[in-house]
This record gives structure tokens, C-alpha cells and sequence, in this order.
């Protein structure tokens, strides 16, 4: 496991010999949900705090085939079909961190949290090798 | 060596499947546009790329262990022992240089020390509530409060092991548990070999190993080649993580390491040996049994066990 506690975090998600399991964005930093025709945010942080405020401007980066996506809480706001209110996940290409791959977080109100089995990585400092 | 297929990606260097060495950052001009790579505060992500490189201006190497944000030019090129990462695809899990975490139990600071992301004197950081243990880049790993210096409360390990206790608060910080093993015998070029190792990590289900200077490695291989043909599973101590590509040496199929001697071993351990001693755990009474020293390993439930030292 990890805590992340800095600014910018590159790493890979999995540890040889610990069971790795997705780590779940939404459950962990919340989405949004409709209530009485609102849309709101549902998750463990409250809004208007300073840590959901941390939360809001969290950005976790991966790449495939050469495209970046980000996953983000204003990509869960607007994952909804035009009529604002209607469930539309298509706008997001990941919501879990998995297992065997590389991401790049970025954390500008330096919330502090812990994501299972996560390797940091950093100039000048041998992490170590990916088993394959 | 390995191709990196996609213009923009994040990838790791350093694979078990093959030796690894630096790649240098001015040698892929034409091919590799800007790399980004995290400071170890974490404050920053610096850049290199090769005519800034070549210049001195920036970093110089890809070096093994390290990932980051590869921008190439044109694709595919070979570039070395690196993996392209995808999102859709589980590329494998991480033979850890580091442990993921420390539990120090005994002493002031005690507590679980979990890895983060920031780095500090070229070693991670861990963090414990309010305390912190680093690498004070000279000599010893550093529980510290509040902050990470000594300005505040500190206690060290003197060791270049962070899992390698006890930390000299007192009472003492033991590490809970203490599995480092202690190597000897070995002389010549692969002298180098003897010394303390500590646990890092799991490789093929079994504990892993890194010397104190970083340079070598202990971890369980399930097909070792045999000269004769087939292969036999056995402990291998390695310069190259986690393949029999450097200089190894082996020894038996033991749930722990024992004696590196004889074949399979690359040419450099040809007739040299070494023998693997436990170490005594933090807290064992060290006592004389009237030739050798001994030490009273006391288990704090059922059993009690005397070993010699």
C-alpha cells in the first residue's frame, strides 16, 4: 500500500506475492448521483470541505495506445446524457485502478490517502522491476 | 530489447526478463521527444529529452526503476528493458526494491510505516501518523517527528536497511518481524556478495531478498537450467533481478537460502561459496555458552529456542 502525499505521483498498480485487487475511484473520492431531479454528489466527503475541495481537483491519468484519459469528479458530474439527467458513462474511460498498469496522479490540495498495492516511483531511485 | 509502440504512454524500466541497465536519454535523438519523470519531493515531474540531455541540461538517463511519461517522435523503436504501460492490459506486478511497509514495535514511534510517495536521499519515504522514516543518505534510515530532518525527536537503525532494527529508541524500536539473513565465505570479484540481506518483496511465492549495498539480490527461481538438460528449482543469488542473466550462483530447494555452492552458477562463482546465517532477531538475548556465543531466541507464547551464533 501506499500514501499518497505529494503533489505528482507516477507509479504502477501491483505488488508481486500481495493480492491486488481495483481500487475503486467512485467508492473511494465519490460521483454524482440524481436526487428530487438534482444532480449531487455521493461519496464520503462532504461538500464545501476542505478535503472534498481536495478531492474536486484530483486528476489520475493513464494512457492507452498512445491516448491519455483522465478520470477526474467533474468526468463524473458530467457523465450524464444531454438531458443533464440520465446516466451516461460513455465520457468515462476508467473509474478503477487495476492491476498491471501505470498511472499519474495529480493532487494540487495534496489530499493524503492510501491506494493498496500501488508502487511509486521517482528520478534517481530504483523501485524495482515488473515480473513477467 | 523492447519497442515502444505508441507515441505517448507511461512506462517502466526494468523487467525481470532480461539484465538492466541505464538508457541513455541522449542516444534515442530522432526517436524519443520528452520524458517526464517525478522529483522525489513530488513538488515537480522535471523533463528530458535528448538535445537537452546531451547538453547537460537535464537528466541524462532512463534508469531501472523508474517510470515516467514517454512522448516519442516516431514509432515503434527499440529502446531497452522498459515496459509501455495500457490501461486495458494487466502487464504484471512489481518485484519491489523497498518494502511496502515497516512495523517497529517496542519504542516511541512505534507503529506501521507505510511507503509514500515521496522520496527522499534517494529512498522512499514512510510515514506513521505523525512520524516519518527516510534515508538520511549517509549511514542510517531515521524515525522522526514531526517532520523529515532531525530537528524535532529522532531515533536510527544504523543500518542500510529500514527493515534491519533495532532503531535506538529507548526502549528500543524492534522490527517486527526481523528476517534479515547475513551472507559470507564468498571471495574474489564476488566478495562483494557477502553481507547483510533484508526482505523486500515476493518473487515465484517466496521471500526476496536485497543486499545493503543494492547490488545483490536472493530470490527463489522454480526452473534454474541444468547443464544436463532440465532444470531444478533453487534460491539464486544475483546480480540481476530477478533472471540468471548477470553473475548467480544457487543453492537448495529449503524454504529459506542456505549454502551457495557448485553448479548451476555463472562463471564469476565457479568454485567460490557462501553460507547463509540467519540473523539474531532484535530483542534475543545474546549470551556464552563457553566456546561458541549463543543466542536465546524467546518466543513469546510456546516455545523457547537456543541457537548457535
Amino acid at each position: 500500500m501506499a500514501l499518497i502525499t505529494t503533489l505528482y505521483t507516477i507509479g504502477w498498480f501491483g505488488v508481486s506475492g500481495e493480492e491486488c485487487t481495483p481500487f475503486n475511484l467512485r467508492e473511494q473520492f465519490g460521483t454524482y448521483v440524481i436526487q428530487d431531479g438534482q444532480k449531487v454528489y455521493s461519496g464520503p466527503y462532504s461538500e464545501g470541505t476542505p478535503e472534498w475541495d481536495a478531492v474536486n481537483s484530483l486528476r489520475i491519468a493513464s494512457f492507452s495506445q498512445g491516448k491519455g484519459f483522465i478520470w477526474s469528479l467533474e468526468k463524473e458530474f458530467y457523465a450524464f446524457g444531454r438531458d443533464g439527467t440520465t446516466p451516461d458513462r460513455a465520457s468515462v474511460s476508467f473509474d478503477q485502478i487495476e492491476c498491471g498498469r501505470m498511472y499519474m496522479i495529480t493532487n494540487p490540495k495534496i489530499l493524503e490517502f492510501e491506494i493498496p498495492n500501488f508502487v511509486p516511483s521517482a528520478q534517481d531511485v530504483d523501485m524495482g522491476r515488473v515480473l513477467v | 530489447m523492447a519497442n515502444i509502440e505508441n507515441k505517448n504512454s507511461l512506462a517502466w524500466v526494468g523487467t525481470s526478463s532480461a539484465m538492466c541497465t541505464d538508457i541513455s536519454i541522449g542516444g534515442l535523438n530522432d526517436k524519443l521527444q520528452i520524458t517526464y519523470i517525478g522529483s522525489q519531493n513530488g513538488a515537480s515531474v522535471p523533463s528530458s529529452d535528448p538535445f537537452s540531455a546531451g547538453l547537460g541540461l537535464s537528466y541524462q538517463n532512463l534508469e531501472c526503476g523508474v517510470s515516467g511519461l514517454v512522448y516519442s517522435l516516431q514509432v515503434p523503436y527499440e529502446i531497452g528493458n522498459v515496459i509501455e504501460a495500457d490501461y486495458k492490459v494487466d502487464n504484471g506486478r512489481i518485484g519491489v526494491n523497498y518494502p511496502m511497509q515497516v512495523v517497529l514495535k517496542g519504542g516511541e514511534g512505534e507503529g506501521t510505516y507505510k511507503i509514500t510517495s515521496q522520496f527522499k536521499n534517494n529512498k522512499p519515504v514512510y510515514k506513521n501518523g505523525e512520524w516519518w522514516l527516510w534515508w538520511d543518505g549517509a549511514s542510517s534510515w531515521v524515525i522522526s517527528t514531526p517532520d523529515l530532518n532531525k530537528d524535532g525527536k529522532f531515533y536510527v537503525n544504523n543500518k542500510p536497511a529500514p527493515n534491519n532494527g533495532p532503531y535506538n529508541s529507548d526502549p528500543q524500536n524492534f522490527v517486527d518481524p526481523n528476517d534479515c539473513i547475513a551472507v559470507s565465505g564468498f571471495d574474489g570479484d564476488v566478495g562483494t556478495a557477502n553481507g547483510s540481506y533484508c526482505p523486500i518483496t515476493i518473487v515465484n511465492e517466496k521471500t526476496a531478498y536485497k543486499h545493503s549495498t543494492n547490488e545483490w539480490y536472493i530470490f527463489w527461481h522454480p526452473e534454474v537450467p541444468l547443464a544436463e538438460g532440465g532444470t531444478v528449482a533453487r534460491w539464486v543469488l544475483t546480480n540481476s533481478p530477478y533472471n540468471l542473466m548477470g553473475e548467480y550462483i544457487t543453492n537448495g530447494s529449503g524454504e529459506k537460502p542456505g549454502k551457495f555452492e557448485g553448479l548451476p552458477c555463472s562463471a564469476g562463482f565457479v568454485d567460490k561459496v557462501g553460507v547463509v546465517e540467519g540473523t539474531i532477531p532484535d530483542g534475543s538475548l545474546a549470551t556464552e555458552d563457553g566456546s561458541e556465543a549463543v543466542a536465546l531466541l524467546v518466543e513469546d507464547t510456546n516455545a523457547v529456542i537456543t541457537v548457535e551464533k
